[in-house]
């Protein structure tokens, strides 16, 4: 573990301004300023927010990104390097193409570094946990690394915290967590995902630890986040909390959103792993008062069936985080931008997890995840009965030889039922998700989604873009 | 107190509104006086009847109202006149009566409290008069004199000279609080909430800019109900470039002459082009459209999210409601069945009357608030690419929109010459880094040439009779030349936009947002 702060790491900030500029600038002031942080001649690595190819808050606030450059630049730093893996395999440079950020960032003086670049960028492996992680060579070799991270709402975690903003230090394939079952124990029961995801975090976390993290909650998106939908609400807070240690400063946060740390596992783990403080007593507290500020947010729902959308049914069984995940973005994405496919689509069902309840009716099914494929394989709604034609010839030569046909019974036949969309996966990946639903409804009836496609298309990586079957099947990869 | 010629115009006004009421048919008397702060000469039972509409369903219901004059300085009394207006009908004034100034005392302080002003003015007024007043308008003496000011202008002034000196003296009205009224009617919020938004942009300017870029045009908006029908018969003259002039006359659509069908829209649309001697008429319902107005009065200023959807929604309702709230002459091209049919044999649906009002605007703010942002500060500057040599070329028009979860919040005039100068040579990036640098990060860059505003407000308004699947694919051929229209950085769908070809493109956007069904 590599420690690279002078300051005390008991002392947390928390200020409150009515411009993003004053209020991080008189964190870091009430923290010993920023020379307690930065020296001269120091490289400077400011991890960022950088999720995808969208406008504020999905990615860093960037006036306040702008005061913290300038200040490490008054502190005497010799280089300053911006940068963050995108979530979904999105590459820097799409996000890059439409914020504009490379130029902006080059004018103030920093660098943005794009990590899927492999001529500008190199890695070194470096092993935690006995498992290897792909780490940015540069922000090893940078002197100071600062997080700056924009504080949103969360499915998971209820609030982006700034472990989270570490864990896209590492790139996004040693990011996937994968699914290791353990003899004798339930993954779903345990929630093992969750608890492997929250290993792999506090891991990345501890390869470097920041000199300095400021949770911006100036503007905070609550509802529904941390990308943008159609119940997101942004919100303006004041708030910048501000410290050295990113454990404290998470606590605080946790607790100026009036949660309490028994509920964030993730600072628990933490806590145990004696990664930084977790006891609000031995924080000294600088700035605003902790009590007075406290403010109540709308937090994203944590379950499934509170999303309602339009014409669509969910049935949800046990399930993981990493497919609850998947599916809150996968159901908020349809909610926001499906408005007329779904008016189109009349009816759709959605199962999600293990052994999710029969769906109510046998057209335009979605079934979500490895366990809810694997678990309704002999379910009945794989199949449907349907009449059986008779042979025309026979049926006229049975009126001519004037049987009544009436009374025989219908021939019915069972058939594989083709309105199915399987999205496999644990969790699916919400591209392809996106591909298969598009495919499975086509241009006519999913007019919007086609559109939206076709943007997405612009920037995901093509590896990502995996071959899927025609109408009615799945996208097995 | 009052201008004479403003003074002698409302004289006349009270007049025959006092007439009105013992005369048996008060249409015939073809008395003209002029629309208050204007020069549009009306006929006197067109205004009497538009009062009567518009008055109470705007800014008060009840009777009987009250102006007190005031002064702009703290003196013993500042009251310089109380005018109080009997009303026997809500908004028809029919006489004057001028009461002490000393009927209720007033100070400088005491304005900040206009409900206490109120009561205080009821009362006495009530005890001394046996009048109960219902409303009340407070005028400064700068505001007064302002509309002296404006009214010495009118006789000799054109109808834009004129529209402009009024939408300068509303502005400043509103802005420096020179005209209160008690209780508060939604509009005046709704009006000075919106100029608020305003940060060095004049609604003159705005209005100057506008009718630069609009071509010479004579329509009659027709807006009937079975309440009250009237036209108002719109001319832009240009004589010269410098010297364009917008004309407006209002006429009263009788009954007698013209019927109307079950949704309140005139039966013969042709007659009214005819016999107003316009090229196009717009007959729009003005029962649907009062009401528009009403609901969108009533919301705050900046629009929350869900109401700007709601509004957006509404409006696309009653574009799409050809037939039903609107309707025009000549007709549009795409209104007719063997037109769209033969469009739609190449895969298009252009059809204005299945527009999908309630999907648009959930797709627009969704694509908006994704790609731009919640929080965002877009740099808009219009250019005028002349064909002629530099010594003509205008400077760029630059406007800062400022946004706060999703909300328009400011609109910023930033037209600094140091600043654009560079626009021509200079990459975009540094323009907005410059401007990032004074008005904190600027998100987007758009710059639109007035020659695309133009075929915009030419395609879909002006000659909307002609529109037609190769005029909206010229406008969004448009959209892909960089010398018109330009987004630093590019956003995501505009890239689609230039990558895709513009037929190709248009059909998925036509998808979009045409209905496949009618539900």
């Amino acid at each position: 573990m590599k420690q690279n702060s002078k300051v005390n790491s008991t002392d947390v900030a928390i200020t409150k301004n009515d411009s993003p500029t004053k209020a991080i600038n008189n964190g870091i002031e009430l923290l010993g300023g920023i020379s307690r942080f930065i020296g001269k001649e120091d490289d400077v690595f400011i991890k960022i927010n950088l999720r995808a190819p969208s406008g504020f808050p999905v990615n860093v606030n960037m006036d306040s990104l702008r005061s913290l450059i300038v200040l490490c630049k008054d502190a005497g730093a010799k280089k300053i390097y911006v940068g963050g893996f995108p979530d979904y395999g999105v590459k820097t440079s799409a996000i890059n193409d439409t914020l504009g950020l490379k130029s902006y960032l080059k004018n103030l003086g920093a660098e943005l570094i794009s990590w899927d670049d492999p001529a500008t960028s190199h890695f070194s492996s470096i092993e935690v946990n006995e498992k290897n992680m792909e780490y940015s060579t540069r922000v090893l070799e940078s002197d100071k690394l600062i997080i700056l991270n924009q504080v949103s709402v969360d499915p998971l975690f209820k609030y982006t915290l700034s472990l989270l903003n570490c864990y896209s230090l590492v790139s996004s394939k040693s990011q996937k967590t994968d699914k290791l079952m353990r003899s004798g124990k339930d993954y779903l029961f345990l929630d093992q995902f969750r608890q492997d995801l929250i290993t792999n975090i506090l891991d990345v976390f501890s390869i470097k630890k920041p000199c300095l993290v400021i949770n911006d909650m100036f503007y905070f998106l609550e509802g529904a986040g941390p990308f943008i939908y159609m119940d997101s609400n942004l919100i303006r807070t004041g708030l910048v909390v501000s410290g050295s240690d990113a454990v404290a400063v998470d606590l605080i946060t946790l607790n100026l959103l009036k949660i309490d740390l028994l509920d964030s596992d993730i600072l628990l783990e933490a806590k145990n792993r004696k990664l930084g403080i977790t006891n609000v007593s031995e924080i000294n507290l600088k700035g605003e008062n902790l009590d007075a500020n406290k403010i109540t947010i709308n937090f994203s729902v944590n379950k499934l069936n509170e999303i309602t959308i339009n014409n669509t049914y969910l049935q949800t069984g046990r399930i993981c985080s990493g497919c609850f995940k998947e599916a809150y973005h996968l159901l908020n994405f349809m909610k926001t931008h499906m408005t007329k496919d779904l008016k189109y689509i009349r009816n759709q069902s959605m199962l999600i997890g293990e052994n999710p309840i029969e769906p109510e009716t046998v057209e335009n099914i979605i079934v979500f995840g490895d366990c809810a494929v694997k678990t309704t394989k002999n379910r009945d709604f794989r199949y449907i009965q349907v009449q059986k034609k008779d042979n025309i010839i026979k049926t006229v030569g049975e009126k001519v030889k004037k049987e009544n046909s009436s009374q025989k019974k219908p021939i019915v036949k069972k058939k594989v039922n083709k309105s199915i969309i399987e999205l496999p996966g644990c969790p699916p990946d919400m591209h392809l998700s996106l591909n298969t639903i598009l495919k499975y409804y086509g241009k006519s009836q999913a007019p919007n989604l086609s559109f939206y496609n076709a943007l997405l298309n612009q920037f995901i990586t093509k590896e990502s873009e995996k071959p899927i079957k025609k109408k009615g099947v799945t996208g097995d990869v | 107190m009052f201008n004479e010629d403003l003074r002698k115009n409302q004289h006349d006004i009270l007049n025959f509104n006092s007439k009105v009421s013992i005369i048996e048919n008060p249409g015939k008397l073809d008395e003209k006086v002029n629309i208050p702060l204007t020069s549009i000469q009306i006929d006197a039972f067109l205004l009497y009847n538009l009062y009567l509409v518009l008055y109470p369903r705007f800014i008060s219901e009840q009777q009987n109202n009250l102006d007190i004059v005031v002064s702009d300085f703290d003196i013993d009394n500042i009251v310089f006149g109380v005018y109080l207006y009997k009303t026997n009908k809500p908004g028809v004034h029919e006489t004057v009566e001028i009461l002490p100034n000393d009927l209720v005392v007033i100070k400088q302080e005491h304005l900040g409290d206009i409900n206490k002003l109120f009561n205080k003015f009821q009362s006495s007024i009530l005890k001394n008069h046996g009048v109960k007043v219902n409303s009340i308008r407070i005028i400064k003496k700068r505001g007064l004199d302002l509309i002296n000011s404006h009214s010495g202008k009118i006789s000799n002034s054109t109808y834009s000279d004129i529209f402009r000196s009024f939408l300068d003296l509303m502005q400043i009205s509103l802005n420096t609080n020179l005209i209160a009224m008690y209780p508060e009617p939604f509009i005046l919020r709704f009006l000075r909430n919106n100029i608020n938004l305003l940060e060095g942009i004049r609604l003159s300017s705005i209005f100057a800019f506008i009718e630069d870029l609009i071509p010479s045009f004579n329509v009659l908006v027709a807006l009937a109900s079975n309440q009250l029908s009237f036209g108002i018969n719109l001319k832009k003259i240009e004589s010269s470039k410098i010297n364009s002039d917008i004309e407006v006359k209002l006429y009263p659509i009788e009954r007698e002459d013209y019927n109307l069908n079950s949704y309140g829209l005139l039966t013969d649309i042709k007659i009214a082009q005819q016999a107003f001697m316009v090229d196009n008429v717009f007959n729009i319902n003005l029962n649907g459209l009062l009401k528009f107005l009403s609901e969108l009065f009533e919301n705050e200023i900046p629009f929350g999210k869900e109401i700007l959807r709601l509004f957006f929604q509404k409006f696309l309702y009653g574009i799409r409601g050809y037939d039903l709230h609107w309707r025009m002459y000549p007709k549009p091209k795409s209104v007719n069945t063997l037109n769209r049919f033969l469009i739609r044999l190449l895969g298009i649906d252009l059809n204005l009357q299945k527009l999908s009002h309630w999907a648009i605007p959930d797709y627009v703010f969704g694509l908006f608030d994704t790609f731009v942002g919640l929080n965002a500060k877009i740099l808009l500057i219009i250019t005028s690419n002349t064909k002629n040599n530099d010594l003509n070329k205008q400077t760029p028009v630059a406007i800062l929109l400022e946004i706060e979860n999703g909300s328009l919040t400011k609109v910023k005039n930033v037209s600094d010459k140091e600043l654009l100068s560079g626009i021509d040579h200079e990459p975009l990036d540094s323009i907005r880094f410059a401007y990032s640098e004074r008005f904190g990060f600027i998100t987007n860059i758009l710059i639109l040439d007035k020659s695309l505003i133009k075929t915009i407000l030419n395609t879909f308004i002006f000659k909307f009779q002609k529109i037609s699947l190769f005029s909206i694919l010229k406008v969004v051929k448009m959209l892909k030349k960089p010398q018109i229209f330009q987004i630093y950085p590019e956003i995501p769908p505009y890239s689609l936009l230039k990558r895709k070809k513009s037929f190709v493109f248009l059909k998925d956007l036509l998808r979009i947002a045409i209905d496949k069904h009618n539900f």
